[in-house]
């Protein structure tokens, strides 16, 4: 398929679902090791080639309907990659490889099956909104039809073996995207990471280094994949994701309620800049993008949807903006060309 | 989870997550600590993401350095050392060729060392009577919780019949 193609097309996990106020997507990730094979970076290129055959076979085979797209990912453009990256179909592992290697994914961008990244096999399925569950049933239904014809390195003390002891076990990654404006703007993200940290799950920022996070999108995960099963996991993401949610909620009711003044002028020059700027980067406009879509949540601002504004999120993303424009942008240039976008998008509602 | 797992001997309320062997006077000397202490000891605050806590784990690993440093997996060749530098496996053979100090790592790292979740079609019975034997401590562990002393009661034959069972002989380890 034509990779540039998928800027037209709305990514599964901005599209709404339950509780998406705060909780944007759920997402499970499995990893999985071809028994028998050393892992990728121990391999030689030769043996890379030739799992990523007997895993393309074995994917292949899985004749899902309608198909997956199998893409290779050595050699490919690296604002391609980068594309792939921003829409959350590889891992930025993956994107900065370069060895051989690919992945597979649906129409609907829920599934993802990436070959050769840290693990042979790393599977992934995204959902929008708070759906763990149904996001493991599938990842989970994927597992056992490749488990037919491929054998997994399993053993039955450590479970699914993997490159780094990090993941044995369960192999499994379940995680939540949050949006915080609320509990970032209250300065109360301490909370959030106390509570994070007590229930033993990590939380990093999704646009940025570390704890901070651009746009104030922060993903949750377990961390421990040994020594619990697969449901308590998801179990345990799920109920963190929605406690979490709700003091986002509380702390955007208690903005509203004790500072009313500032956080609607708060919001309303958010909006503003976004009209007018001349020129954005693309941290910035994840910041005033992230003020706007709270605002407009909470029925504070009226101007525009939040189908909008999603969609916003994604396209002022370096690559996508690059590939919508077809051409190499420099930086200053793709500042100018961002702020153009989001200018005649917001203006025509 | 394991049952008896040591309470942090810094706040002495908290399970302990972080287990790390000091040697004093040539002594090995074992701590103990809940993620919040162990945080707060090492300069508090920052996030663990896994990499900085494994990197953080294996530097904590010296000891057991000596004793590894000599085996050398005939499968993929790596040695531990490699290991270490690399923070990663080379094949799955690995885990038994460096099951020692693997199981103080992966100890450290999930709390636990026996896995008790899905296992594939060809596999045997093992993860399945853990991940059994593990629901019914967590229903045990709720039932005491809300004094249904008699349904724990239960709850513990049931658990004990079962851990029986386990330690008939097993299949190989794949």
């Amino acid at each position: 398929m034509n990779l540039t193609s998928l800027t037209d097309r709305p990514v599964e996990w901005l599209k709404g679902g339950p509780e998406s106020d705060v909780v944007v997507s759920s997402r499970v990730r499995l990893a999985r090791n071809v028994d028998g094979r050393l892992f990728v970076w121990r391999a030689s290129d030769e043996q890379r080639a030739e799992v990523e055959k007997l895993l393309r076979d074995a994917i292949l085979s899985l004749e899902l309907e309608p198909p997956l797209t199998y893409t290779r990912l050595d050699g490919l453009d690296p604002v391609l990659l980068e594309l792939l990256l921003e829409r959350r179909l590889i891992s930025t592992e993956q994107a900065e490889g370069d060895w051989i290697r690919a992945v597979a994914f649906d129409e609907a961008e829920q599934i993802s099956i990436m070959v050769n990244e840290e693990d042979h096999l790393r599977l992934q399925v995204i959902r929008s909104g708070s759906r763990l569950q149904q996001a493991y049933r599938r990842a989970d239904e994927l597992d056992d039809a490749l488990s037919q014809t491929v054998r997994f390195a399993y053993s039955e003390k450590y479970g699914y073996l993997t490159a780094c002891p990090t993941n044995v076990g369960t192999g499994m990654r379940a995680s939540v995207m949050l949006h915080l404006p609320a509990i970032v703007m209250a300065q109360e993200m301490d909370r959030i990471i106390r509570t994070a940290r007590e229930r033993r799950l990590a939380i990093r920022g999704v646009y940025g280094e570390g704890t901070h996070g651009a746009g104030d999108f922060y993903q949750i995960s377990n961390h421990v994949t040994l020594g619990v099963s697969e449901d308590e996991l998801i179990e345990t993401v799920a109920r963190a994701g929605t406690k979490l949610a709700e003091m986002e909620r509380t702390a955007r009711l208690n903005l509203y309620r004790q500072h009313r003044k500032e956080f609607e002028t708060r919001i309303r020059r958010a909006y503003e800049l976004l009209c007018s700027a001349s020129a954005i980067s693309s941290q910035e406009a994840l910041n005033l993008l992230s003020q706007v879509r709270m605002g407009a949540q909470m029925n504070v601002l009226e101007e525009t949807r939040i189908e909008t504004l999603n969609k916003l999120f994604l396209l002022t993303l370096p690559a996508h903006l690059q590939t919508m424009e077809g051409e190499v942008l420099d930086n200053s240039v793709a500042n100018e060309v961002r702020a153009a976008y989001v200018r005649s998008v917001l203006t025509s509602g | 989870m394991n049952d008896e797992e040591p309470i942090c001997e810094e706040c002495g309320e908290r399970p302990a997550t972080w287990h790390l062997t000091e040697f004093v006077d040539g002594q090995p000397v074992q701590h103990h600590y809940c993620d919040k202490c162990y945080a707060e000891k090492e300069g508090g605050g920052a996030i663990l993401t896994p990499q900085i806590a494994f990197a953080q784990l294996l530097a904590a690993l010296a000891p057991e350095l000596k004793e590894m440093a000599g085996r050398q997996c005939p499968v993929c060749g790596i040695n531990y050392l490699e290991f270490r530098q690399n923070t990663r496996l080379g094949c799955p053979h690995d885990y038994q060729v460096f099951e020692s100090a693997l199981e103080e790592l992966i100890q450290r790292i999930h709390g636990a060392t026996e896995h008790c979740g899905k296992a594939p079609p060809e596999a045997g019975k093992g993860a399945l009577t853990r991940r059994r034997i593990h629901a019914l401590q967590k229903e045990q562990q709720e039932a005491i919780a809300t004094q249904r002393y008699e349904q724990a009661a239960e709850l513990r034959d049931r658990i004990q019949e079962m851990k029986e069972q386990t330690n008939e002989p097993d299949e190989p380890d794949g």
